[in-house]
């Protein structure tokens, strides 16, 4: 595989050197989306970095990170099952055939784009456009990487499921950063047409060569749950320490449609987890869980805004993680319940575990609320494992690391125990038994 | 295996640097029962927080050993398989662990790690144990100690003491805050175990658990010291006349200073 050679950083990426990017190595695409990348381009360049002591997207963090890489990347080699999307393209196993016949469209974004393009122009970056800047909105922060991957994103999955139409089986992705790739910009696109059915099983994972250069994933996940649509959506992220992450994910939810969220994040060197589920539809439904699990010198920081804009819309958020080592998590929940919501039902939950004296975690719940007739309740924490604890379990013979499993274990299972697929439930203990060791 | 030795020798311990225990010495060996008695903020919780090597507590001076091995060089997790056990005052809630599941993974960390228990068995012992508790089965499914009563907990002390089989069990207020019939629900639990191979220091601010235990030693502890030791008969005397009374005594004779 060809090394990527020249590379370019966020603080070196202008608007001239982004244009200059796309116009070498987005070539043959219609001009709408040329359009869009370049005027995302020019955003990407101009929008600032947070610059709060305690965000993990502050700027100086960020100054060196890559964002322009050249090289040729290799096609990657087809996955066992499902989908596999790498710097060099995408590949997948053929789609069930009765899937196909009901119309099911499961495509790399960038054929979608001729294949489909319709679909895609009305949908591309609309869910990301529907959260609400300033007016009692959190801010834009990760505004400057959204834009960046608007302008760059190469490879993802556009899926598109017909109206009633069930899908029993996940489609699962997995997006790999392979040795010889610095930068990867994915981008999905998963439109869930009326009271239809799906559930996407997504892992992030890459190669660490050894003494890999620091290397840049910047994703952007769009859901379009349409009326009485179910969509559940999964993700474990285990990306290696030399990769810095920023994903975006974004939801509208039209009426009565369900969208939950099931997130399992351990790996990164810095990630900064953005999620944005808009309720629009009276009866609509957003249901989140995260573990997390930081050690070493990782940074994870999470922030999951929720929109409820329309009466008896529900959420549900439960996030734990522990933070071991030297890591560091600030977990951010905003739910805003807006005038003419009435009915609506909102909860959030925020808890992190500390094993170590030097880990540091925040939470930061937040409800507004501008309706009378509604229920909201929130409650976050962030402590340290109890010595009296650990020295109970120890008296009982356990050694320690035994002692810290117990508790942690403890501690997570309620959180993992609400995840709704068996073999996410799986691979999520296995990582959390992986951590704990570490 | 042979009886079970004890000895505490001239412990000195500190709290945040504040002295606590000032030369504590005392023998326990298998087939007796030692009963520690005294008022309120004397050391005696400090004395079994110590043995079973709480990290709050240093010694400053003085040995413990157990059998012969060094039981202050050694962690809480090892002291517990060479076969001492704390009954907690104040045992910790742990939730999301049910009591079944960290019995099991505290039986299997004093077996091989390719011999774990098997299951059958040690749900047979745990079966066994609760009845003669009188505990309800569910709660063996219930998260450890979570929303246990106080009487619970000290019930569960003592369920993980029959299932671990200790040599010397350090009982640290076991009966306080429960009612009689408690109490002596308890005393059968440790009479279960009763014998050779097995020690008892009874930590206690009353009297009456004495009634249900085959106590033969009966030490007095006033301000981070041992002041007097004698039989059961010491306990009725002290029931009688009250901790005062100890405290007037060391004062006449000067060793209180």
């Amino acid at each position: 595989m060809e090394q990527d050679t020249a590379v370019v950083t966020l603080a070196a990426a202008d608007a001239a050197s982004i244009a200059a990017f796309v116009a070498e190595h987005y070539q043959g695409e219609p001009p709408w989306l040329t359009q869009a990348r370049h005027q995302a381009g020019t955003l990407a360049a101009t929008a600032a970095l947070p610059q709060r002591a305690k965000s993990a997207l502050r700027a100086r963090r960020w100054e060196d990170a890559p964002v322009l890489a050249e090289g040729v990347p290799a096609v990657p080699a087809a996955p066992r099952d499902g989908i596999r999307i790498t710097r060099g393209g995408y590949r997948s196993t053929p789609l069930p055939a009765a899937w196909t016949a009901a119309g099911v469209l499961c495509w790399n974004l960038a054929d979608a784009v001729r294949r489909a393009p319709e679909l895609v122009r009305q949908y591309l970056g609309q869910a990301l456009a529907a959260e609400p800047v300033g007016d009692g909105a959190v801010g834009t922060e990760g505004a400057k990487f959204a834009a960046l991957n608007a302008a760059l994103w190469q490879h993802g999955v556009f899926l598109y499921v017909p109206p009633r139409v069930q899908l029993t089986e996940p489609v699962t992705v997995e997006y790999c950063i392979e040795d010889s790739a610095v930068t990867l910009y994915p981008r999905t696109l998963l439109i869930a047409d009326r009271e239809s059915q799906v559930r996407v099983i997504e892992r992030y994972v890459s190669q660490e060569p050894e003494g890999a250069a620091r290397r840049l994933l910047s994703a952007v996940v769009e859901v379009f749950a349409g009326e009485g649509a179910r969509v559940e959506y999964n993700a474990i992220q285990d990306l290696g320490p030399s990769v810095d992450a920023v994903v975006h994910r974004a939801a509208r939810v039209a009426r009565d449609g369900q969208m939950s969220w099931n997130l399992g994040e351990f790996g990164a060197g810095v990630l900064a987890g953005r999620q944005f589920t808009a309720l629009e539809g009276p009866g609509a439904e957003g249901r989140t869980t995260v573990v997390f699990f930081g050690n070493r010198a990782q940074q994870q920081e999470y922030t999951a805004i929720t929109e409820h804009a329309a009466a008896h819309s529900q959420s549900d958020l439960f996030a734990r993680g522990v933070m071991n080592g030297r890591a560091r998590s600030a977990v951010t929940a905003v739910t805003h319940i807006r005038r003419g919501a009435r009915g609506s039902h909102a909860r959030q939950r925020e808890e992190t575990l500390m094993l170590s004296p030097t880990a540091r975690a925040e939470a930061v719940p937040s409800l507004l609320i501008d309706e009378h007739d509604v229920f909201a309740a929130h409650a976050a924490s962030a402590g340290p494992v109890e010595e009296s604890t650990l020295h109970y379990l120890m008296s009982r013979g356990l050694p320690e690391i035994e002692a810290v499993r117990l508790v942690v274990h403890g501690f997570l299972a309620p959180v993992i125990d609400r995840l709704p697929q068996d073999a996410v439930r799986d691979l999520v203990w296995e990582r959390v038994e992986r951590k704990i060791r570490e | 295996m042979a009886t079970p030795i004890l000895a505490i020798r001239d412990l000195h311990v500190a709290v945040d640097d504040q002295p606590i225990l000032k030369g504590v010495t005392l023998t326990v060996k298998g087939g007796e029962v030692h009963a520690v008695m005294g008022p309120n903020g004397t050391g005696k919780t400090s004395l079994a927080q110590t043995l079973m090597g709480h990290p709050r507590y240093q010694v400053t001076a003085g040995s413990v050993t157990l059998d012969g091995q060094d039981l202050l060089a050694m962690k809480p997790d090892a002291r517990a398989r060479a076969g001492l056990f704390l009954a907690m005052q104040y045992p910790s809630e742990v939730s999301g662990v049910t009591t079944a599941n960290f019995l099991r993974a505290a039986i299997n960390a004093r077996r091989p790690e390719t011999d774990p228990i098997p299951l059958k068995q040690f749900r047979d012992q745990l079966d066994e144990a609760m009845r003669l508790l009188e505990m309800d089965p569910h709660f063996a499914n219930r998260y450890l100690n979570e929303g246990f009563s106080g009487g619970e907990k000290k019930r569960n002390e003592i369920l993980q003491m029959l299932l671990l089989r200790p040599r010397i069990a350090v009982l640290d207020e076991i009966d306080s805050g429960l009612d009689i019939d408690a109490i002596k629900v308890v005393a059968k639990g440790v009479q279960a175990l009763m014998g050779p191979e097995f020690g008892v220091l009874l930590i206690t601010h009353y009297q009456r658990i004495l009634q249900y235990l085959p106590v033969d030693h009966v030490h007095i502890m006033v301000d981070g010291r041992i002041v007097k030791s004698g039989d059961r008969a010491l306990a009725q005397e002290l029931e009688a006349k009250g901790y005062d009374w100890v405290r007037a005594e060391l004062a006449a004779s000067g060793s209180g200073s």
